[in-house]
């Protein structure tokens, strides 16, 4: 029986065509897929280069239906290994692009990922001038404000 | 959302409308400079949030407008990483009292039975207020100090997982029943469960589907047949803690059992479709084979019916030796059996193995091991790192998490780890005399057991352990070590012979001449056994220049001895602004308050810079940071005080205990300068630390300062030495005196020479000694 395949279409315009069961594990894909099931999606504020990261992720994490019970312990330590490094590789800009992509197609467990990457550059950052620069937040604060929340977040010694 | 019965068009264009929000990001080059991260919704950056701890969440709140109440929402606590060993009690309200969630979806907590008894209740309560699904609480060492949750903890609709880590003290319930509705997953480690106290708190949980007990004294039978919902049974023994000795559980579906050399009986387990054996084994020499394979083969009666079963190393080991000897095994009708094995000498892997037996004391220390793991990473890609740790909670995730949170060193893949059970033979109170040479032999006996249980290729110590490398040599490993001093030092003999008490020579030895010689012999023959097994390493990497004189005298290997400066991470100081204000002056002192570190005598030269100098000039005013580690040091603080007012500078100094990292931070990035008084500090990072902030150093004239920290830098002085009250008072004058450029420019080169000791440049170095050692090995 062959798989059935479905195509996805970058802002650029490039076509990624995938395997439905890789593609479902967005929950807005797997719903537009059951909703109108022979149509291109336009995913038009996603590039292709963060798609193709995005369905290589889906890739990964796709569960054989026909494998029966095959999630060994062994094997989903090295799914959790594969996500640390697949999400190390990736540069923060890029990484916050990923971030929103998962959000924006509903994949949990991607948006788990990038979620916890983020939360560990946060806490790799000395202060809070280095987590601004990192996310190039700017800061909005006056001083006399700063000085405030800073006196605030002083513990009493 | 879409509407149903529209068309293909609609719903695409509801595809469109739904990313709109994040449709202003779309058109731009990914890399460039914009912030995204602030663009989230708040339930994702709560969620980003939530697996930070809440100190540092809280950080978050001065970057800008759009995070100044996000963390406040955050519907996760995390209180495990707080000053774990003091007082937190005022930081933990405070934090509680701006909190603003009223759902908390976790809670955790780790607290000090020392100090923050009379808080907890409240902080339990608290978070059972704002309906807590899981719950996390974890009691350290206690003493004499006992601790029993409110009464209150056992009636929770809420509560969905709850892990409660005492220190072996009673569960004490309430005389109510327990009432836990919809608690789902229990784990209890290290509590007194008596079987009533289990039958309750099993009555009280009527959808449990998981049970979890480490190490629980008391329960003898295990009974859980009432537990209709309850899927999986993990239960860890072992021979102090004997736990459970029958286990009755009829209803569950999978079993992890690590059992300990007593004697345990499977009385019924009958739907159990997956299990995972193993024995946990503590002093090989005590084991009775015959009664363990009896043990074992009762067991594996009782699991004909799994279809998923794994074995541990020493389970199969029993088992291996039934076979051998011939005695018929239960046949199994498992479709799917794993079988855990080390790899033994013989299939030596290749690979570097750490010996670091304390993995979390949150030093130096510790940093250079991360940092080391990190550059043999990236130097040899294909080997393996491994840690021998002594902390059995510590696993591969927990310690790479560990690196990046507290050292900022992210390593590129966790390390694997082996748990070493014969720690206490290296922990000084086994030995109240003769520390070091009991220290020194216990540190064989544990390296003995880590390197049976795996011998890599590189045996890599990063902690001083030289007794090890003559073991490590045996076993046929490369033996590669960071030293940060000598166990014994040329000048500890010579104190002892001119007869000086110190911090670690006792009075009573130094006023007796018969004692002082015995201990002169003991440290004679020490120094030369010590020299001995340095002499097995085949790279000794040091600390700094004085390090590598005295392991050069001691070892004799100069050739294979290279000083690497350990990684200081620096880099938040760095970018502090060097511009200070002059009115008053600040001086900064940051140090412990050990005996070592010399305290007085820089309050006293203070004193006598405040005499000689003009009273034009504005007056300096004098810092002491530092934390308190037990009560000696709080009496030196309260000394220290004392003699401020004696001198009557009381109104020029200030004192600040036990301050956070943040608080360190803003003080430095305050003063004008920074005194260090220890004699011979073998390297000095407080100085270091002063020279990246900005801060001018005034450092004690001997050793690391010395040899290798306050030096010029192109041409340029960047700092001061001192030795005696006068020179030191000499020193503070003059920084008052600066001109503000003069000053300036003088942090400036301190600055930069501070550059020469960074986490970059540990990196380089310890590359670049390493790999001789390591090419070699290949070929």
């Amino acid at each position: 029986m062959s798989k059935k395949m479905i195509v996805l279409k970058s802002s650029e315009g490039v076509s990624f065509v995938v395997e439905e069961a890789v593609a479902r594990q967005s929950k807005i894909i797997s719903f537009l897929v059951e909703e109108f099931p022979d149509r291109e999606l336009p995913l038009t504020n996603m590039t292709s280069e963060i798609l193709r990261k995005t369905i290589e992720y889906c890739k990964k994490h796709v569960v054989e239906d026909d494998g029966g019970g095959d999630s060994s312990s062994s094997s989903s330590g090295d799914l959790k290994e594969w996500d640390v490094k697949f999400v190390a590789e990736i540069d923060q800009p890029r990484l916050m692009d990923l971030l929103m992509a998962a959000n924006y197609l509903d994949i949990p467990s991607l948006l788990d990922v990038t979620c916890q990457k983020v939360a560990d550059t946060i806490a790799a950052c000395n202060d809070e001038k280095e987590i601004r620069a990192t996310f190039n937040i700017e800061n909005d604060f006056t001083e006399e404000e700063v000085e405030a929340i800073r006196m605030e977040n002083q513990y009493p010694i | 959302m879409v509407d149903e019965g529209g068309n293909g068009d609609g719903a695409i264009a509801a595809l469109r409308i739904y990313g709109h929000q994040d449709h202003k990001t779309k058109a731009r080059d990914s890399s460039d400079g914009v912030d995204s991260i602030s663009s989230l919704p708040d339930v994702i950056l709560h969620t980003i949030l939530s697996s930070l701890p809440t100190e540092i969440a809280i950080k978050t709140s001065i970057l800008s407008k759009r995070w100044r109440h996000v963390w406040s929402h955050t519907p996760c606590l995390s209180f495990d990483w707080i000053r774990p060993h003091g007082p937190k009690g005022d930081i933990i309200n405070k934090i509680l009292d701006r909190y603003k969630a009223r759902k908390v979806m976790s809670f955790k907590l780790s607290a000090s039975l020392q100090y923050d008894i009379p808080y907890v209740d409240r902080w339990i309560e608290f978070a059972m207020s704002r309906n807590v699904e899981n719950m996390s609480l974890e009691f350290g060492y206690s003493g004499d100090h006992k601790y029993h949750v409110p009464d209150s903890f056992y009636i929770s609709n809420s509560f969905k997982q709850l892990s409660v880590k005492y220190s072996s003290i009673d569960l004490k319930l309430p005389s109510f029943p327990v009432s836990w509705t919809s608690l789902k997953i229990l784990y209890l480690k290290s509590c007194k469960v008596s079987e009533e106290c289990m039958d309750k708190i099993l009555s009280g949980c009527p959808i449990l589907e998981s049970l979890t007990l480490h190490f629980c004294d008391k329960l003898l039978v295990l009974d859980l047949s009432k537990s209709l919902s309850l899927r999986t049974l993990v239960v860890d023994r072992n021979i102090w803690v004997p736990g459970p000795k029958q286990i009755i559980a009829p209803h569950i579906h999978c079993l992890k059992l690590k059992n300990s050399q007593l004697p345990c009986t499977l009385v019924d387990v009958s739907s159990v479709k997956e299990a995972r054996m193993e024995i946990c084994f503590c002093a090989l020499e005590d084991l009775k084979a015959d009664f363990l394979q009896a043990m074992v083969l009762r067991m594996l009666e009782k699991l004909q019916n799994v279809d998923k079963l794994a074995f541990g190393e020493n389970f199969l080991t029993v088992l291996t030796l039934a076979e051998l000897r011939r005695v018929p095994i239960p046949n199994l009708k498992v479709k799917d059996l794993t079988l855990e094995t080390m790899i033994s000498q013989k299939s030596r892997k290749q690979a570097v193995g750490f010996f670091h037996p304390y993995t979390n004391d949150g030093g130096g220390g510790e940093r250079v091991l991360w940092c080391a793991v990190k550059a043999i990473q990236e130097e040899t890609p294909d080997l393996d790192c491994i840690v021998f740790t002594g902390d059995h909670d510590s696993s591969s995730d927990s310690l790479s998490r560990r690196a990046v949170d507290r050292f900022g060193v992210n390593l590129l893949s966790p390390p694997k780890v082996i748990h070493l059970n014969k720690r206490k033979w290296i922990e000084e109170a086994t030995y109240p005399r003769f520390t070091m040479i009991g220290q020194s032999l216990g540190s064989v006996y544990l390296a003995w057991e880590a390197l049976r249980k795996f011998t890599p290729l590189y045996f890599v110590d990063t902690s001083g352990y030289a007794f090890t490398y003559p073991l490590a040599r045996l076993f046929g490993c490369k033996v590669v070590c960071y030293t940060h001093y000598p166990t014994i030092s040329l000048d500890m003999i010579s104190r002892v012979r001119s007869r000086n008490s110190m911090y670690n020579n006792d009075a009573s030895i130094a006023k007796s001449n018969w004692l002082s010689t015995c201990k002169v012999v003991y440290y004679r023959a020490f120094s030369w056994l010590y020299g001995m097994v340095g002499s097995c390493t085949h790279l000794a990497m040091v600390n700094s220049s004085w390090t590598k004189s005295h392991i050069e005298v001691l070892w004799r290997i100069p050739e294979r001895i290279r000083r690497v400066y350990p990684p200081c991470d620096t880099s938040g100081l760095q970018t502090l602004p060097l511009e200070r204000s002059s009115d008053p002056p600040v001086f900064i002192s940051v140090a412990q308050f050990r005996p070592e570190k010399a305290h007085m005598l820089q309050l006293e030269a203070f004193s006598l810079a405040l005499e000689k100098l003009d009273p034009g000039v504005p007056r300096p005013k004098l810092q002491f940071v530092g934390s308190c580690r037990n009560e000696s040091d709080e009496e030196r603080l309260q000394k220290l005080k004392d003699r401020a007012v004696e001198l009557k500078v009381n109104g020029d100094v200030e004192f600040y205990k036990n301050a956070m990292y943040r608080e360190l931070v803003a003080l430095l990035g305050n003063a004008v300068a920074g005194m260090h008084g220890m004699i011979d500090e073998h390297f000095g990072i407080s100085v270091v630390e002063y020279m990246a902030a900005g801060a001018i150093p005034i450092a004690h004239n001997s050793a690391g300062p010395k040899m290798d920290i306050v030096l010029e830098e192109d041409g340029q002085r960047t700092g001061f030495l001192a030795e005696t009250m006068e020179e030191y008072a000499e020193a503070i004058v003059e920084v008052v005196k600066m001109s503000e450029t003069e000053r300036v420019k003088m942090a400036e080169s301190a600055r930069k020479r501070a550059r020469r000791f960074s986490e970059q440049r540990f990196s380089e170095d310890f590359k670049t000694a390493i790999r001789p050692v390591f090419t070699c090995a290949k070929k």
